[in-house]
């Protein structure tokens, strides 16, 4: 009886991507465009404003508008005024730079009780363009909600990314059909070590590349996170502490004081003795001895313990919904060297194999077989460094 | 009813890494195919999405309704097959006759040792 050909499928699953490039856009478009009118613009008004000119302005109406909502009513704040400028007079409604409204009456109520009916107070005029005025331009808490359609940008842009890497991938598995007979399993080792000989291991992630990518990404956050507790603290200083504001903000906080110290103990790994590895064979046989040279250049002495093992696992690349995972599952752990002597650990040397009845590295689109050196420097009193070493192993005997 | 068959010489279902499988296949079609062909394929089972890889096919000319064919196709030096927690490697041979995707599939092993590698987790060794 026929069946269905498990060879008319390629590998992974046959997404329509140019549908999920699509959807993503739109989520990715109609976030930054909420981003520029929620935040952007007003932001960039706001900056603008700091050099606009005071002058005294005359309130006319002012009032907390109320938007009646199925979720929930909202509220904003409408104020009318006129000013002078130029020897020419102006009206203007512009109370602040944020236009949406939110929940939250009494605080609007508050602002507005600053501003009755008749009474002359500061406002903000643009000298280029006088039809421009602004009576509030204090940053409040709810500038942070500007910051939601990140959320959209990010899922957006992230999609778009992961359609735009299953399209190419699709591409390359139709290029790749049937699959080349030169890399059987997929992986090929470096040609320093193609040929047999000796090669000096670089890890999969260098200290320093940690170190700025930590370094971005803490500049990133706490660069947002700054401007609304510098207003925080305006706040108290002026003697009216927003508590709300200081609730709401401590999470973002917390986070941003996370990333500073990951940052700060990335930063002193840097100090630590650097590791050098060669491997000879460069690329590692099953059933076949290899040898490991390392030494430390810096102050080797600091370290307390070295420890180098060699890990295989199973790497599993699955999707659920529109979240890809990885499983992962560790199958061999071999010591290559765990020591404590200062001699041994500054510079040594340590020979080890690969069982022969386990299996070669292997690397498919979504399923992998990975070998890697997984190195500690133990030192006392100081952040410790770690670091893995992708490794190749092949089969036993030569192809 | 449509037919289609794969034999090994002497049965055979496990071959090492490099090794020259023979054999026929035969099919008998109800209505005519424009392309009868042999694929050499190992494809992936398990947690992760499936990954598939053809790595060879032998074409047979001018199909009829009905024939036999013999066939010699070599298998590459890896991937092995392998079993583990998250992942399984499986090699197969599959006949397909187009259009109308009809295929007939013989599951074969491939390792150094003629057998599938377990890769279950063992204790750490040193």
């Amino acid at each position: 009886m026929p069946t269905q050909p498990l060879s008319n499928r390629r590998s992974g699953s046959q997404q329509p991507t140019g549908c999920l490039l699509l959807f993503f856009s739109l989520f990715f478009f109609a976030g930054c465009f909420v981003f520029y009118v929620a935040l952007l613009r007003p932001a960039r008004e706001y900056l603008a404003s700091r050099s606009w000119q005071e002058t005294t302005c005359t309130v006319l109406e002012s009032r907390v508008a109320e938007h009646p909502d199925s979720d929930g009513d909202t509220y904003s704040i409408e104020v009318v005024y006129t000013y002078s400028f130029g020897g020419r007079g102006y009206r203007s409604d512009r109370f602040g730079f944020l236009k949406a409204s939110s929940s939250g009456y009494d605080g609007k109520a508050r602002k507005v009780a600053r501003y009755p009916p008749g009474s002359r107070v500061p406002c903000w005029v643009d000298p280029l363009h006088p039809e421009q005025a602004v009576l509030d331009r204090e940053l409040s808490w709810e500038w942070l909600l500007g910051l939601l359609p990140l959320v959209f940008i990010v899922v957006g842009g992230g999609g778009m990314a992961w359609a735009v890497r299953l399209r190419r991938e699709a591409k390359a598995r139709a290029a790749a059909f049937p699959l080349a007979s030169a890399a059987p399993f997929g992986v090929e080792p470096p040609a320093a070590a193609a040929a047999g000989g000796p090669l000096e291991l670089r890890p999969d992630l260098s200290p320093g590349g940690k170190l700025v990518g930590l370094i971005f990404l803490s500049l990133f956050w706490n660069g947002i996170v700054s401007v609304f507790v510098f207003q925080l603290v305006k706040t108290w200083r002026a003697g009216q502490p927003n508590g709300c504001m200081a609730v709401f903000l401590i999470p973002f906080v917390l986070v941003g004081v996370a990333m500073v110290l990951g940052t700060l103990r990335q930063f002193l790994v840097l100090f630590n003795p650097r590791l050098r590895l060669t491997l000879d064979p460069g690329a590692l046989r099953l059933g076949e001895t290899a040898y490991l040279r390392w030494s430390l250049a810096g102050r080797a002495s600091r370290v307390r313990r070295l420890s180098i093992v060699l890990q295989g696992r199973e790497e599993a690349q699955y999707r659920r919904g529109t979240d890809t995972h990885t499983d992962r599952e560790i199958f061999a752990t071999l010591t290559v060297t765990d020591t404590g002597e200062p001699f041994t650990i500054a510079n040594g040397s340590a020979s080890f194999g690969v069982p022969a009845d386990s299996v070669p590295s292997f690397k498919a689109d979504h399923n992998k077989i990975v070998w890697s050196l997984k190195v500690t420097c133990d030192i006392p009193g100081w952040p410790d460094s770690e670091e893995e070493y992708e490794v190749v192993v092949r089969p036993a005997g030569a192809f | 009813m449509e037919n289609l068959g794969i034999e090994t010489q002497y049965g055979a279902n496990a071959f090492l890494p490099g090794e020259m499988v023979e054999g026929t296949v035969s099919w008998q079609l109800d209505l005519p195919a424009e392309t009868v062909e042999l694929r050499l394929l190992w494809y992936t089972q398990g947690k992760g999405d499936q990954d598939i890889g053809v790595v060879s096919t032998v074409p047979f000319a001018n199909p009829g309704l009905a024939d036999r064919r013999a066939f010699r196709v070599r298998i590459p030096e890896g991937p092995y097959s392998f079993s583990g927690k998250l992942i399984s490697l499986l090699w197969a041979l599959e006949l397909v006759a187009e259009p109308g995707s009809r295929a007939s599939r013989l599951e074969i092993t491939v390792s150094p040792t003629r057998q599938e590698i377990l890769i279950t987790p063992r204790p750490p060794v040193g």
